[in-house]
């Protein structure tokens, strides 16, 4: 029985080992993909936005976090996007149309540029104007910095973004809820449907 | 292992590992995944000949298996594999991992017998097609660095890599236990 442990000893000690790096790595198997791992490192939610101070296609100027009094969804996106954005985009403007239609007028929808440098004001404008400049939604630009130290901003609200080979912004499909006392609540994997907005919304009330 | 040989070895790690057949590698999922990996164990695995005088007694042999296997596994977790695509230096971290991974398993392989090898092929089989199961039908985006596009694809590719494996395995498998025969039981003492 000895001998045979000491035989089975260094082949359990190895499965230990990597069972243990496996466990750091991924946050106890919680964060396998990296976008999984920036929502793991994120603090958790009912939880302060961070200080981000936002120009939107208008010239007014917010701080997301201040946006307090109503509900604000905020979703991410860019105009040269090739990827989910555009999709992302017209469920949104889908929602919106319901949102309406049901009189759900204290919803405020934002879309925040992922490429500041790029989506300049006047584009952001001429967006909006296209989508029939509604009122309850706005797309917004970052007050101009670096664009690592915006990323590390989204990063640390739990949202996985960075850039390409070629530059361009490539992130992850969330959308945030903050609440009427200005609090992040609740994350949803790209924009959520009418009704579990609702009832998410409804819950909080 | 002649010199020349093991120059040619190295000297085709060196060519699968750095630019300008590298950063191919990392553009296409399929490329890396089916490509790279497989062929740094692979050399790795060559390299071992290398080690021909170095024995190894069977329990360290598993735990060899266990860590090349949790080596190879670790460069598959989506999180590693775009930190691989997007720095140099992890990059080369994985190339180094993955022969170190190939010699562990060319060392050690041989030194746990038909029945640990045929368990070993089985896991190894097994781990690769779920991979690429995964990798196929989800409908999310795992990795972070390749289109869900270039996922699905290297995932069927990989399904059709793990039948191709699954066959060999069972070739392989079958001449390993025929060569080894059935045991013949003890004869009973007497006195």
């Amino acid at each position: 029985m000895i001998s045979l442990g000491r035989a089975a000893f260094p082949g359990l000690a190895a499965l230990f080992f990597v069972w243990m790096v496996f466990y750091g790595w991924t946050l106890g198997f919680k964060a396998f993909t990296s976008y999984a791992y920036v929502v793991a490192s994120a603090a958790p939610m009912p939880k302060v936005p961070p200080k981000l101070a936002l120009t939107d296609q208008s010239g007014g100027t917010w701080s997301l976090d201040q946006l307090k009094g109503q509900y604000h969804l905020i979703t991410f996106g860019y105009l040269n996007c090739t990827g989910t954005c555009p999709i992302s985009q017209a469920e949104l403007n889908q929602l919106n149309d319901q949102l309406l239609l049901r009189g759900q007028t204290h919803f405020n929808l934002w879309t925040l540029t992922l490429d500041p440098e790029g989506d300049r004001l006047e584009l952001l404008k001429h967006t909006w104007d296209f989508k029939g400049a509604p009122q309850n939604w706005r797309m917004a630009s970052p007050t101009p910095m670096g664009r690592e130290a915006y990323f590390e901003i989204l990063r640390n609200m739990g949202m996985w973004v960075d850039e390409d080979r070629f530059g361009n912004p490539i992130h992850d499909n969330l959308s945030f809820l903050i609440n009427p006392q200005g609090l992040l609540v609740r994350s949803y994997q790209g924009i959520p449907e009418l009704n579990r907005l609702l009832a998410d919304t409804a819950e909080g009330q | 292992m002649k010199k020349y040989r093991l120059l040619v070895v190295l000297g085709l790690i060196a060519l699968i590992s750095l630019p300008p057949l590298d950063p191919y590698f990392d553009q296409f999922m399929s490329a890396q995944l089916l490509g790279q990996v497989p062929l740094l164990i692979g050399l790795g695995a060559l390299l071992s000949i290398g080690f021909k005088g170095y024995k190894l007694q069977t329990s360290m042999a598993l735990a060899w298996v266990v860590l090349s296997f949790g080596g190879v596994l670790f460069w598959m977790v989506p999180r590693s594999l775009d930190l691989a695509v997007d720095s140099n230096l992890i990059d080369g971290l994985m190339h180094l991992t993955l022969v170190v991974c190939g010699i562990g398993l060319g060392l050690s392989l041989p030194a746990i017998g038909p029945i640990g090898q045929i368990a070993a092929g089985i896991y190894a089989v097994a781990m690769w097609s779920s991979m690429g199961l995964i990798l196929r039908f989800s409908q999310a985006q795992i990795c972070a660095r390749f289109t869900l596009d270039q996922q699905q694809s290297a995932g069927l590719a990989m399904l059709w890599a793990g039948s191709g494996l699954l066959l060999v395995h069972l070739l392989v498998s079958i001449t390993l236990l025929v060569r080894t025969g059935p045991r013949t039981p003890a004869k009973p003492t007497h006195g």
